[in-house]
């Protein structure tokens, strides 16, 4: 079969529709650039965003400011955070949300009044917050996405959606030139030139069986960024949400939230009938922070004291009527999935219901500075895909606060290195040699292999079983064994049976695999190499926190194409 | 639970068909599932499409036993006759999305009044009314899983005029948004020419607070123009925006 290739050019290409990516191709369209957008789905804007609950941290109750909002973060994240990024957070955060209403997007505001808030947005205060900060929206995540799209759609941007970057591109020198994608509705390949790539591919989720995240989130941006020689950090800390669908199949490891959300009456149960959390928060019990509430559930399942379908139990009768209210309002789309999951009576908290723990959240990636350079002329990256923000741990609603400081900022790093940049020497024989590697497997016919989806799979398991929320040294090592063991002797058997490259799954998983288990390999030789337990790195080995772990691990790509590892101390000097 | 799942196969150039299944697959299972079990299990090359898994993104919408709806979402049945939605096909159940936005992007206004019109949140405020914001909010609770787009009678992707229930909700987000100017004569000309007020369009929306009866009804009531007099069957009730939601 003969896969056939289109070349474009454009100054700018922002790979990822999440906030992030869409932020920053904005701005650089509206400050001049031809700025095009490569999404892996089909949603005008989407990623974890559009699935997101919306909440975003700001400092605005009275009293609050960046550098209380700062110390909170750092505190989260176990201060092995890149200071000088999570400054431009705390402190640029209120600025850039409000400029979010010059995006086609009105915030909510005036809701919840029963809450007692006294500003015109909704104010809550989350665990490792010193003040409220929380904004919500009725709409979770939606409006924000309605926005930025209608922006995007309004300036002209092409959209490449349902395109796969599968390699990036560099020039003799080093420089960035472009990349290959692989359009899945059009079952051809892309060459694009470009000046200038922002990477705003987002998380790993799709990495684990059990997962917040969508399915387009497999974290094939952190193996394109790595082969393209970008420095990695912090691939160890993966976050989990102690509360998610066990079922069904599609909506497993799907959000529910965490016990705050639903009220300081809510228990949870083991299959034992025991309440639990004690043993791991004697303080705060239910109310402690994601990454014990998810250990928790996790050992509690994992060694054999969870319900028969491998479930914990929450028991939330005696609920207060005024916070299921406020679950409603402000989660409508979590309530609405409760309901249709448990019936209408667990669905409104009147029964019990069963959940489980599940990967949400990655605090890890691309090493960047403030500017969102990554070290690779013409190279930025922001939001989910990068390390820094968040260190070990990651507040509720940072993320946001996040990707709306920093996402516009790295399109106007983009654009002020393409407007001085010489053009790199784009060598398109180059570029169709790349293409020629990467279609080369799928072209492949083996007796006796193993189709694309049956790897993923495999890879699932391999990376759920070993790096969840609660890890040792040897059921790390096996992971590194284990992924090394599919990538040298079953991906070589990969083949494709689809004959058809029109809306082929199967040719992209069959891209995504090689991409896949380059990046758990990642998450596995970091956790490997933090002989500790911090923040949401927790090893059963090294049970407690180290001082002399007050440091970055962070993986570089050596002269033979391998992973290379190294700590590398705290960036960013602490600003008085 | 047993069942017979019936889904076609086909693309734009050739003849459709219906390839059936039988399987037993656990009662829990939603439709998405059954698509993901084909595919694994039976067939390599089934082309469907999804991302998020929880009704959030619109992009797993198709026709189950002929109502439209979102497979992610949509409990299994005995038996199933799953279809594309009726919009222009790539392959099997998955429809040309991407052509369905553009053709939306080719009305929406032009750039230019976009641009940092408002310093603050407060100026923001004093610009807008509660009304405004509680229409705004329920009209972005669309999933964009173009069900709405695929049931108007007037709807047709080559037609270089109308954009459709879809591209209608659009503009009427940005005429309810105080950043946006109001909506043209020359829009509401193109809207009221084209849109017969029928309302088969809001019939299956699966947005709770659904958002395209508000926007027909905003349109109806509009002080520039009545679009036309019936603007919604007997089916399809419109509600008054709800301030308890
Ligand atoms: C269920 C859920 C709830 C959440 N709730 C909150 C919350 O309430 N508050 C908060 O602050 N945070 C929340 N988060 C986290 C937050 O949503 C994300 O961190 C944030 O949206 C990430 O944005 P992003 O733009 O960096 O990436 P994303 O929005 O994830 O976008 C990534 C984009 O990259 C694309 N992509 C990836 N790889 C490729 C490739 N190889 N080629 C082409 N395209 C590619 C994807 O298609 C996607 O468009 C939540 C996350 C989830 C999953
Ligand atoms: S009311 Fe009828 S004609 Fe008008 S957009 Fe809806 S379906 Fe189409
Ligand atoms: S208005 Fe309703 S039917 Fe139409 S795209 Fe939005 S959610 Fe779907
Ligand atoms: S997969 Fe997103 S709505 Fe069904």
């Amino acid at each position: 079969m003969k896969i056939p290739y289109e070349k474009l050019t454009f100054d700018i290409v922002v790979l990822g529709g999440g906030a992030a990516g869409s932020l920053a191709a904005i701005r650089a369209k509206k400050l001049g650039a031809n700025v095009a957008f490569v999404t892996k789905e089909s949603a005008l804007v989407g990623g974890a965003t559009i699935m997101a609950g919306g909440g975003t941290s700001l400092t605005q109750s009275p009293g609050d400011n960046g550098d209380v909002f700062f110390k909170d973060i750092m505190k989260s994240g176990q201060q092995i955070n890149d200071k000088g990024l999570v400054h431009m957070v705390a402190d640029n955060c209120m600025k850039a949300f409000y400029d979010l209403e010059n995006c086609d997007l009105l915030l909510d505001r005036d809701n919840l009044k029963h809450q007692g808030s006294a500003s015109m947005h909704t104010v809550k205060q989350g665990e490792g917050h010193a003040y409220p900060r929380a904004y919500l929206d009725r709409r979770e995540a939606l409006g924000f996405c309605h926005g930025l799209a209608k922006t995007i759609e309004r300036l002209q941007i092409p959209r490449f959606t349902e395109t796969i970057a599968v390699k990036i591109l560099k020039d003799k020198d080093g420089k960035l030139c472009g990349l290959i994608c692989y359009s899945v509705i059009e079952g051809k390949y892309l060459i694009i030139e470009c000046k200038a790539l922002v990477m705003a591919t987002g998380g790993l989720g799709a990495l684990y069986e059990e997962t917040t995240n969508s399915t387009v989130l497999s974290g094939t941006g952190f193996a394109l960024a790595f082969d393209a020689g970008t420095e990695l950090k912090d691939m160890e800390m993966v976050q989990f949400m102690p509360l998610c669908f066990p079922y069904p199949k599609i909506r497993r490891g799907k959000i529910i939230g965490m016990c705050s959300l639903l009220g300081p009456s809510v228990k949870l149960y083991n299959g034992l009938g025991e309440r639990y959390m004690h043993k791991y928060d004697p303080e705060r019990k239910e109310f402690t922070t994601r990454d014990i509430g998810a250990r928790g559930n996790y050992t509690e399942i994992k060694e054999g004291r969870g319900n028969p379908d491998g479930t914990i139990t929450v028991d939330n009768r005696g609920f207060d009527p005024a916070i299921l209210n406020r679950w409603k309002t402000a989660n409508p789309f979590r309530y609405r999935q409760c309901v249709q999951t448990y019936g209408k009576k667990a669905g409104n908290w009147e029964e019990p219901f069963e959940a489980i723990p599940a990967q949400h959240f990655f605090m890890g990636g691309i090493k960047i500075n403030t500017k969102m350079e990554t070290g690779i002329p013409g190279l930025f990256a922001v939001g989910e895909c990068t390390a820094g923000v968040h260190g070990a741990n990651r507040l509720s609603g940072v993320a946001f606060a996040e990707i709306f400081s920093l996402g516009p900022i790295a399109g106007q790093s983009a654009f002020d290195y393409f407007k001085d940049a010489q053009a790199p020497k784009f060598d398109e024989k180059a570029a169709e040699a790349a293409v020629k590697a990467v279609e080369k497997p799928l072209e492949r016919h083996v007796a006796k292999g193993y189709r694309p989806y049956e790897i993923k799979q495999m890879i699932q398991h391999v990376v759920s079983m070993n790096l969840g929320p609660v890890r040792v040294g040897p059921e790390i090592e096996s992971a590194i064994k284990e992924l090394e063991n599919i990538k040298d002797n079953i991906i070589p058997k990969m083949y494709v049976s689809d004959g058809d490259p029109r809306y082929s799954r199967e040719r992209l998983d069959a891209l995504e695999v090689p991409l896949m288990v380059e990046t758990a390999l990642m998450v596995a030789k970091s956790a490997a190499m933090r002989t500790e337990s911090r923040g949401s790195h927790y090893r059963t080995d090294y049970p407690d926190k180290d001082p002399a772990w007050l440091k970055n691990v962070v993986i570089s790509r050596g002269k033979d194409g391998g992973m290379e590892l190294r700590t590398e101390a705290v960036a960013g000097e602490v600003q008085a | 639970m047993k069942v017979k799942v019936n889904i076609y196969k086909g693309t734009p150039d050739s003849k459709g068909k219906y390839v059936t299944y039988n399987m037993d697959v656990p009662a829990t299972d939603m439709v998405l599932d059954i698509l993901e079990k084909i595919y694994h299990e039976y067939d390599p090359s089934l082309s469907y499409r999804y991302a998020c898994g929880i009704a959030r993104c619109g992009e797993c919408a198709m026709v189950i036993n002929d109502v439209p709806c979102l497979a992610c979402e949509r409990q299994i049945e005995p038996e199933m006759t799953i279809r594309p939605l009726d919009l222009p096909l790539i392959k099997d159940t998955v429809i040309n999305r991407r052509q369905v936005f553009d053709h939306i992007k080719e009305i929406l206004p032009e750039p230019g009044d976009i641009d940092d019109i408002y310093d603050s949140f407060e100026e923001m405020d004093e610009a807008t009314s509660h009304r405004k914001i509680e229409n705004s909010i329920r009209l972005t609770t669309c999933f964009e899983c173009m069900i709405c787009q695929s049931m108007c009678p007037r709807y047709r992707s080559d037609d270089q005029g109308f954009p459709g229930p879809l591209g209608l909700l659009f503009l009427t987000q940005m005429n309810e948004n105080p950043a946006q100017r109001p909506l043209s004569e020359k829009d509401l000309d193109m809207l009221a020419a084209s849109c017969v007020g029928c309302g088969k369009c809001a019939r299956f929306c699966p947005a709770e607070k659904k958002p395209l009866h508000l926007a027909l009804e905003l349109l109806k009531h509009h002080p520039a123009k009545a679009v036309t007099a019936h603007m919604v069957d007997g089916k399809t009730t419109v509600q008054e925006v709800d301030e308890s939601v």
